[in-house]
């Protein structure tokens, strides 16, 4: 699949995804966040993690407010599959493509870690590196009710890590196209380093 | 119950990481301010009335609400 | 400390405190100017004889590295040192300390650490794969200490993991001789992708431009050591500031410009802007280039527009480098700066003559020779004695270290850049290189050592990281140092030093292992009390691809466990040492160990414990007080045996096996999963 890679100053995490979606035999392709694009380029998007903007003022709150935003709203409202990984999941957070948000870590520190994770629907488990600062998902109690309720909490860690409500780990939108996950599946999928739950993890 | 307030910002002379991001954003999208600190504001409240308030904020700054060397904190 | 002559002018004696210069070096500085120096001039000498930019006192001993090795590529005196490991596969390393703005503001002291060793290396062309921290704290209980180790943990943190770098492996030590003198040293390991050269920083080309890119210049860290003792009050706010602020967010937008222009090959030189900012960068690009040049010093970018001439030579305002381009490439250039949001400006012409011109607005003001200030630093013969080797070594009875790292580690991305197969928390780190090959990198110095026996401390400082290695089934190819003393002014503390770079160079020799490059910290003193010399190093090693698979801890259960000593109690022998790693390594080449990890101070049981960390423990219970220094835990098949006890005759010590442990799976001890042949995706 031709998958749009789309990186803001301070995106880290590009060049790994690229290679993870190479490897599993997509074409990948990357966006600078000052270009729009056209929807019909790309058949799916990734937003990788990072420091976009260094993390200033909050975690993709910069991001969110770039020219290449709009792009991105049309992909995600044609349907087409959205993952936002960490720093991208914070992004679509602020941009309102996904419910919620991301605030800093309960325990105050960056925690760099293996997570296991469960499907709250296959209750499939994995384990996927993490490492983040602000990674603790939070939501009104409102909005969270209505989370379960139209099935949009994707994965959940196993043990409380960072203060994530029902320790969310990942959510969907409504449709279920537009992703976001705090674990870097793209680091796991490959023997040697350490684990493959990040193979075919996606699509 | 009374509440006070101190306003913690980074020194003038000390660069601010995230001001100066900030304000190349705001720059960007053709607003015309020269300069963006960023900082915090921590509010402080009490049950009871403080008789000489100024010293006992003074002394909860002391035990390191802010960083002297690089921040300036100003009692509201 | 030189007690200054009363009869001196008192403006004299003022100038001499501000730029923290000697009598003895003013009066060089008359002597080479062949008159006096003008006020700009103080500022300049000031900067470029400092301890840091000069070494004056460590020159002469550093020479004793120099090894025109075929795999080292670059010349001494470059910014970081170059490895050529074949497969057209290129890496460049280095260390740097950061001790003193580290006690002063540990957060940004720390973080602007890491940014200082970054740039060194991205500035020769390498992209900066892995970093590594040498740490020295205090007491817990000491003054400051626990906000010390928690601030410096967070600067490392917070730049390292922004700039998109992961943190693969450290050493931490406490003891209380650091109590006022904490040690930072941060280590950074690049690669150079895709071919790229190796890019110089001599200046070339009459005509060519001086570019300035990065960052604006604002006042930080001018004349900060004066200020370093003054004491703190509230109302600080039109005080210059004596910390220098990082941000690796604008480092990591300036590793991908600075990546950028060098793949389109628009840049002739580059020198980044560290210790004394513009006036170090452009002394050095101009000597070393044998070339003049014009800097018109009101060109360059402020932050602060009240900054004048002197200060803009002596800021340290962070994440700006300096280059020398053909006027043809300078648009493709701010082209490139400009997408990523840096400046760049022209500030001046490389030009004929060996001279530096300094203008401000169209007045000169001065025109120097860089040689006068770069080659002509002065060169301290410091007195000292020959160290021998004591053979007296005692384990420490307490813990010299704190226990667990990982409340540290776990504050460090390690996985960012996809390239980490092993990292922090096992005895080395092992990165991943495109040819399948793995390097392995591991810091050496431990202090308690060192004050026991400062020659076999020195040794130690590259055996220990290298026989970790080899159990890793790693050799070590090049070193770097951070040489962090006391007062060299004092000659038992000298002699230290001598000793220890004298040890350093017989062990990179025997390791076949050249040091490519290095830093010297000196005065880590307060109130006449030095720490213990602690000469860190960064030894980086190779290890094949597709070798047989080794693990630091058990990954099977019926394998026979034993441990051997690589040397002879109290008879430190370092040629029969580096003979015995050898005969392990070519062991663990052969597909012989399934398991190795050196036992540390902490004694044999701490050591089968962290073995023990995936479902598989050892039955040896009973502790060992071992005599040798480098004893090593071997697990392996026991159709080996008998091959093995050949191999070590008379070094093993004990004897068990491996069993099924009823510990539960520790997530967070990641396996590799077992493969017959090792890094084969």
């Amino acid at each position: 699949m031709k998958i749009g890679v789309v990186r803001f100053p301070g995106t880290n995490c590009d060049r790994d995804v690229y290679k993870w979606l190479q490897d599993q035999g997509h074409q990948p392709q990357f966006y600078w966040h000052e270009d729009l694009f056209s929807s019909q380029e790309v058949e799916a998007l990734v937003l990788p993690g990072g420091f976009s903007f260094g993390d200033y003022l909050r975690s993709g709150a910069v991001a969110a407010r770039s020219p290449i935003m709009n792009s991105v709203k049309e992909v995600a409202n044609q349907g087409k599959p959205v993952l936002g990984i960490c720093n991208g999941f914070q992004i679509l957070c602020e941009a309102g493509l996904l419910p919620g948000a991301l605030i800093p870590n309960s325990g105050g520190e960056f925690i760099d870690d293996w997570a296991e994770l469960k499907s709250p629907s296959t209750k499939q488990l994995i384990q996927l590196p993490i490492a983040h600062g602000d990674g603790r998902y939070f939501i009104h109690e409102e909005d969270r009710k209505k989370l379960w309720d139209q099935n949009q909490v994707w994965w959940q860690y196993t043990q409380m890590l960072n203060g994530s409500v029902d320790q969310i780990a990942g959510v969907t939108n409504l449709s279920g196209n537009v992703r976001g996950l705090m674990p870097h599946p793209e680091r796991a999928y490959q023997d040697w380093m350490g684990g493959i739950d990040g193979w075919k993890f996606w699509i | 119950m009374k509440t006070w307030f101190i306003r913690i910002l980074p020194r003038a002379e000390v660069l601010d990481v995230q001001g100066r991001t900030v304000l190349q954003m705001l720059n960007h999208n053709q607003l015309p301010f020269s300069n963006v600190r960023v900082g915090k504001l921590i509010e402080l409240t009490a049950d009871q009335e403080i008789s000489n308030p100024e010293a006992v904020l003074k002394k909860a700054l002391a035990l390191g609400l802010y960083n002297p060397l690089v921040e300036v904190a100003v009692i509201e | 400390m030189e007690i200054l002559d009363l009869t001196l002018d008192k403006t004299l004696q003022e100038k001499l405190k501000k730029y923290r210069l000697r009598i003895s070096e003013y009066e060089l500085m008359k002597n080479l100017l062949k008159r006096e120096p003008r006020s700009i001039e103080w500022a300049l000498f000031s900067a470029l004889w400092s301890e840091h930019c000069s070494y004056k006192s460590s020159k002469i001993h550093l020479k004793k590295f120099a090894w025109k090795h075929p795999r080292v590529l670059t010349a001494e005196g470059e910014n970081a040192g170059v490895v050529d490991l074949g497969e057209n596969e290129r890496i460049a390393f280095k260390m740097e300390s950061h001790n003193h703005p580290s006690f002063i503001e540990p957060f940004h002291g720390a973080a602007t650490g890491v940014g200082g060793i970054l740039r060194d290396i991205f500035t020769m062309g390498a992209r900066p794969i892995a970093i590594a921290d040498y740490l020295c704290f205090g007491e817990a209980e000491a003054p400051r200490m626990k906000t010390l180790m928690k601030r410096v943990v967070k600067g490392i943190s917070y730049y390292g993991n922004c700039v998109g770098v992961p943190t693969v492996t450290g050493a931490t030590y406490a003891m209380p001789e650091y109590n006022q003198n904490i040690l930072v040293n941060a280590f950074a390991l690049g690669l150079f992708e895709n071919n790229r050269k190796v890019t110089v920083s001599s200046a070339q080309g009459i005509g060519n431009l001086v570019v300035y890119v990065g960052a604006k210049t604002g006042s930080d860290g001018v004349h900060g050591a004066s200020m370093a003792s003054e004491a703190f009050t509230e109302d600080m706010e039109s005080k210059r500031p004596t910390v220098q602020i990082g941000d690796p967010f604008y480092e990591k937008l300036l590793i991908e410009a600075c990546l950028e222009i060098l793949d389109q090959d628009l840049v002739v030189a580059m020198q980044d802007m560290g210790a004394a900012g513009l006036t170090s960068s452009s002394f050095e690009m101009a000597s070393k280039g044998k070339v003049g040049l014009r800097l018109q010093l009101d060109q360059v970018p402020l932050r602060d527009s009240r900054l004048g001439p002197e200060e803009i030579l002596l800021s340290e305002s962070q994440e700006r480098m300096l280059l020398v381009c053909e006027p043809s490439k300078l648009e493709a250039i701010q082209k490139v700066f400009a997408h990523w949001g840096l400046e760049s400006t022209p500030i001046g012409q490389v030009v004929a003559g060996r001279e530096i011109e300094l203008l401000w607005k169209n007045e000169i003001l001065t025109k120097i020779d860089p040689d006068l200030l770069v080659e002509n630093a002065p060169m301290y013969q410091r007195p000292y004695s020959k160290l021998k080797i004591k053979n007296e070594i005692q384990y420490p009875g307490k813990k010299p270290t704190s226990d667990s790292k990982k409340w540290i580690y776990r504050q460090y991305d390690q996985r960012v850049g996809l390239r980490t197969m092993q990292e922090a928390g096992h005895p080395v780190a092992l990165v991943r290189l495109e040819s399948g090959r793995a390097l392995s990198i591991a810091l050496g110095c431990r202090p308690w050592l060192m004050k026991q026996d400062p020659v076999v401390g020195a040794y130690d400082t590259i055996f220990e990281p290298s026989i970790k290695m080899v159990c890793s089934g790693a050799w070590p190819v090049a070193i770097t140092d951070c040489l962090n003393f006391g007062n060299p002014e004092n000659p038992e503390i000298m002699s230290e030093f001598v000793a220890s770079v004298e040890a350093i160079a017989h062990s990179a020799r025997l390791w076949d292992a050249p040091v490519i490059s290095g830093n010297v910290s000196f005065y880590n003193e307060t109130e006449g009390q030095s720490i213990p010399s602690t000469p860190a190093t960064g030894v980086v090693g190779l290890k094949q691809k597709n070798s047989f698979p080794v693990h630091d801890y058990f990954v099977k259960e019926n394998l026979k466990v034993v441990t051997i000593s690589l040397d002879e109690p109290q008879n430190f022998d370092p040629e029969k040492i580096v003979k015995s790693a050898k005969t392990l390594f070519e062991l663990i080449e052969k597909g012989r160990v399934s398991s190795a990890r050196l036992i540390t101070e902490k004694g044999l049981q701490h050591t089968l414990d962290m073995m023990s960390i995936q479902n598989f423990k050892c039955n040896i219970t009973f502790e060992v007080n071992f005599k040798s220094l480098y004893n090593v835990v071997l697990a392996f098949e026991s159709q080996f045996e008998n091959e093995i006890k050949n191999t070590f005759p008379d070094h093993f010590i004990v004897q068990g096996q491996t069993v099924p442990s009823s510990v539960p799976f520790d997530l967070s001890a990641k396996i590799i999963q077992f493969s017959k042949t090792w890094g084969v995706s």
